[in-house]
């Protein structure tokens, strides 16, 4: 699928994955996103999590049910289809509909959530967003990826307001970063100090023009 | 009766490039732009006072905008270049001195200018652009000695006020609303028949 470009519907919000084919019958489904929960879940099994009296193949058959159409979970979780091949049939699915953005996106949640835990990510989105915990597990896991990312953007822009109002903006350094992250894009941010010599003298010019006019009573 | 009199401030900080001059000269040689400055604070400075009946109900309110106050900071060169629009500080390239005379600006239309428009080349008469028609600055004598005296890397601040002027710097009548500060095409600002536009300077050069 040809992924999302900006400007453009994103993937994300639709409701719905189209066009999941079983790969026994090639019967085809229409799947619903998984829930941030559920997709947490798979991703404990497919990252082969342990820990405790946890059996995860029966979590993961859990959530399955409750999150694909019966038909399709019947034919992922048949008794001879090898778990190895339900599992990766699962981790697809999950990915699918993401824009090649937000897999990076993806990536990158889940190299911050080893790191600290989705515990920690849940609440920051949770408060980012003016969210209850309980409300971000259930809301739609593309979106979820998508608007974590927005997160970061809307903070720089945030510090980037901050800082243009009461700090002196240098070359280089925490504006340049900040407006980086703030994705502000070309623009033009230049001092005077590193616009060139010509303008300067044009000003000056001018200036001085300027003062010659009131000194001799011509405004 | 009248009751409290108050003063609210809507004071706004954020970066803006700046031209200061006379925007009525042709294609505006005589704007002098001061280039990006970091921070420009804009202060209405509204004033109002409520009329209270006997129990202390408020009846009906009234004020004005006092005079804006601009305070602009700037990095060196911005304050180079306003420092040499008065007549008491004196750049002769390989010097720079100024007498101990007041260092006065007086009359200068203010204009200030967002990121977008200059980096989009959007014409000056943007709804963003800000105008102030005429502005007096009495502290520059102190830039101009920091100037003299400083060092590269310190930042300039330079204090306005906004007049309320019946006329432009063509001698033209001024619509209503539009004597002391106003905000897009400077064309609406005029109150003659036959108006002669303020000749604002073409994009990328200022």
């Amino acid at each position: 699928m040809e992924p999302a470009r900006r400007g453009h519907v994103v993937t994300e919000f639709a409701s719905a994955l189209a066009n999941v084919s079983a790969e026994d019958s090639g019967k085809e489904y229409r799947v619903r996103r998984p829930s941030v929960k559920e997709a947490l879940i798979i991703l404990a099994v497919v990252e082969r999590a342990s820990g405790g009296d946890w059996d995860p193949w029966r979590d993961l058959k859990e959530v399955c049910a409750g999150w694909l159409p019966p038909g399709l979970f019947l034919s992922v979780f048949a008794g001879d289809i090898p778990r190895h091949k339900s599992l990766k049939f699962i981790g697809d699915l999950m990915k699918r509909g993401l824009s090649e953005a937000h897999e990076k996106n993806l990536e990158s949640t889940q190299k911050k959530a080893r790191k600290t835990s989705w515990r920690e990510i849940i609440a920051e989105y949770a408060t980012a967003w003016g969210m209850s915990p309980g409300e971000v597990l259930s809301a739609s896991w593309p979106v979820f990826i998508a608007m974590y990312a927005e997160i970061e953007r809307q903070r720089a822009r945030e510090q980037l307001r901050m800082w243009e109002a009461v700090a002196t903006a240098r070359p280089g350094g925490k504006i340049d970063s900040l407006k980086r992250r703030a994705d502000f894009g070309e623009k033009i941010y230049e001092s005077p100090d590193s616009m060139d010599d010509d303008w300067f003298e044009r000003q000056m010019e001018r200036a001085r023009s300027w003062r010659s006019r009131e000194t001799n009573g011509e405004a | 009766m009248p009751g409290q009199a108050t003063a609210i401030s809507q004071i706004e900080a954020l970066a803006r490039w700046a031209l200061i001059g006379d925007p009525t000269t042709a294609s505006g040689e005589d704007m002098v732009s001061l280039g990006r400055l970091p921070n420009v604070t804009r202060d209405p400075s509204l004033f109002r006072q409520n009329v209270l009946n006997e129990v202390g109900q408020t009846l009906k309110s009234y004020g004005t905008v006092m005079d804006h106050e601009i305070v602009i900071t700037m990095k060196r060169r911005s304050a180079a270049i306003l420092a040499a629009m008065v007549s008491e500080y004196t750049d002769a390239t390989t010097s720079r001195s100024m007498t101990t005379a007041h260092g006065e600006l007086t009359g200068a239309t203010l204009c200030l200018v967002t990121d977008e428009v200059k980096a989009n080349g959007t014409p000056l008469t943007d709804l963003t652009t800000e105008w102030y028609t005429s502005v007096v600055s009495t502290d520059l004598g102190a830039i101009a000695n920091q100037i003299i005296n400083g060092d590269d890397d310190q930042t300039y601040d330079v204090t306005f006020l906004a007049q309320t002027v019946a006329t432009d710097q063509d001698d033209q009548s001024l619509n209503a609303g539009y004597e002391q500060a106003f905000a897009g095409d400077p064309a609406d600002a005029i109150n003659e028949s036959t108006p002669t536009a303020w000749s604002l300077p073409d994009v990328g050069t200022w």
